[in-house]
């Protein structure tokens, strides 16, 4: 089995800015430590009956208790071990559908906690993450005492991380969650408010809660608090319509994926029946000799043969660059209720950043590649061709992120390949089989090459020489 | 799946519209605009107090509209013996600190000179 790359020790570098507490490593397990100022609050949510009942609604992340002697510092309270995530992924990684859920799953987090004397003093997007196809909160340390009177603090953080978020992408365009990498805090409501059509002024949770809070804000920023603010109270009942109008708003919200880009994306539909047949048989024989506990499939499309190594019980991060593909492929999981299969939006050529303070808080897609096994299919012919990359490099990148490799060769004789050149000049001598395989065997093992019938397309099964 | 959202019939409920509407121009009339950008957390906390009689009206009209006691049944009710020395554990908002939902008209007006 291939080393991970996740530390075995130290502090988990995205968990400094919370005073409560502090998630580490220790041998390689994931403790979170519960500090003496936040003891009240964490007895509180663990005896009243709100961590059962969220726990049984699948909507927290469950732990159990550990022993105090793997504190980190001394104001340790207690010491809790979260049930491990088979994988840490962002918001700018996912589609317009799982945004969506990790929102509603917060609002119904806030709804519930109101009812047990509780309030989420975090509505952070970071602090959800998928388990199965649904989002969790994993931040046990997110809930504080609800005082009644006063308005939920995370209210702009909720419109910041999803609320403008899924606007932008429902109301703009898709490719706007990408913001979301630039603004580690969420996307800044005034810019939010500048960049949704006119005709969002006329949706009214729209313009109440994005619109009118950057009039607000910008109103305040300089004035001080208003004298509103210590004589005016928001009632419990206020908090509660408050939460259920942003859950209706939420709800409503649509992202309408284009008829054309159902048919447009599948790009296996190029092939004969019986080729794509033939293409399946081989990647299932091909994944069925690797050992993996984790399979990433690159250039993921919707999800075809994401599917066949999720089937077989191997946890598959279904990445692709088009938001569009991501979403239809979401929407089949959630729909098929696919346990081990987790899609989301990647450039390749332009891989997610570490980002945060000192570049840390959030980690690069290179800190977290700990598969076991890589599928690049029908892939290496944009990377080379399209974004003008090296065979060599790709290779090397390859090596560099799994242990197996199942690729696939397109030759310039594909029509997918031909039509790449029509409108461009032929740069690229060495892109042909021999040049493949001399750079692939530079870094890889070839233990199986197979030719897919009638088509110049060969699959190849590959095994890493680099040594983890 | 116990998750409500996947199964939630949103449906139903009653067009805001109007009363979202005037409430807005109430708020807005007057409104000016800073340079410069401090602390937008400010706004945000001053806006929830302006429209707690909105969301508060709103709540109980949901409630009327679908008949139902609590919006959420995402997780039970805290137990009845629970020792919470907060002030939660109450679902029925109509027992919230009286006088607590502003009168949004008045309130609104007031905060908008």
């Amino acid at each position: 089995m291939r080393k991970s790359r996740i530390p075995s020790d130290g502090i988990v570098s995205g968990s400094f800015r919370d005073p409560s507490g502090v998630v580490f490593y220790r041998d390689g397990v994931i403790y979170r430590q519960v500090n003496r100022a936040y003891g009240e609050c964490y007895d509180h949510l663990m005896n009243s009956g709100l961590y059962d009942g969220l726990i049984e609604t699948g909507l927290m992340v469950p732990h159990t208790e550990a022993s105090l002697d793997l504190a980190v510092s001394p104001e340790a309270y207690k010491v809790i071990r979260p049930e491990r995530l088979s994988f840490t992924s962002y918001p700018y990684e996912w589609c317009f559908s799982e945004l969506k859920a990790a929102a509603l799953t917060t609002l119904e987090i806030q709804e519930s906690a109101l009812r047990f004397g509780m309030s989420l003093k975090d509505a952070s997007a970071y602090n959800m993450q998928f388990i199965s196809v649904v989002p969790v909160l994993i931040d046990t340390l997110s809930f504080q005492f609800y005082e009644e009177g006063k308005p939920w603090v995370a209210y702009r953080q909720f419109c910041q991380h999803f609320l403008g978020p899924l606007a932008l992408i429902a109301y703009t365009d898709a490719r706007l969650s990408q913001l979301l990498k630039v603004h580690i805090d969420g996307i800044p409501i005034d810019l939010a408010s500048a960049l949704l059509p006119l005709r969002t002024r006329i949706i009214p949770s729209l313009y109440l809660n994005i619109h009118m809070h950057a009039r607000m804000q910008k109103r305040y920023s300089t004035k001080g608090a208003p004298a509103i603010i210590p004589e005016r109270k928001m009632s419990r009942a206020a908090m509660q319509g408050l939460i259920s109008s942003l859950y209706s708003a939420v709800a409503r919200m649509e992202w309408k994926v284009g008829a054309a880009a159902w048919s447009g994306y599948e790009e296996e539909n190029s092939y004969a029946p019986e080729a794509m047949d033939q293409k399946e048989r081989i990647v299932s024989e091909f994944l069925d000799q690797t050992h993996s506990n984790m399979v990433w499939d690159l250039g993921a499309n919707t999800g075809r043969f994401s599917r066949i190594s999720a089937a077989k019980g191997f946890f598959t991060v279904a990445w692709d660059a088009e938001p569009e593909c991501v979403e239809i492929n979401y929407r089949k999981a959630l729909e098929n209720n696919e346990p081990d299969l987790l899609p989301l939006v990647l450039d390749l050529s332009n891989p997610t950043p570490g980002v945060g303070w000192e570049g840390k808080e959030r980690m690069s897609l290179a800190e977290r590649s700990d598969a076991d096994t890589v599928m690049a299919l029908a892939l290496v012919h944009h990377l080379a061709i399209s974004d003008n990359m090296p065979l060599d490099r790709l290779a090397r990148f390859f090596s560099g992120i799994c242990r197996w490799l199942l690729i696939e060769f397109v030759p310039k004789s594909d029509p997918m390949v031909v039509h790449l050149l029509s409108t461009r000049e032929d740069i690229f001598p060495n892109y042909d089989v021999e040049g493949f395989e001399k750079a692939f065997r530079r870094h890889f093992t070839v233990t199986e090459r197979r030719k897919l019938a009638g088509s110049e397309r060969i699959l190849y099964l590959m095994e890493s020489r680099r040594i983890d | 799946m116990k998750r409500l959202f996947f199964r939630r019939q949103m449906s139903g409920e009653p067009s805001t519209f109007l009363v979202v509407a005037s409430a807005v121009l109430i708020c807005t009339i007057g409104a000016d605009y800073a340079q410069a950008y401090l602390d937008p957390g400010v706004g945000s906390y001053a806006l929830q107090l302006i429209l707690a009689g909105l969301f508060a009206s709103l709540f109980f009209v949901k409630r009327i509209w679908n008949g139902i006691s609590v919006f959420f049944r995402a997780v039970p009710n805290p137990r009845p013996d629970s020792t919470d020395s907060a002030a939660g554990g109450d679902p029925d908002p109509s027992k919230s600190r009286a006088g607590s939902a502003p009168d949004s008209d008045n309130e609104e007006k007031s905060d908008s000179k």
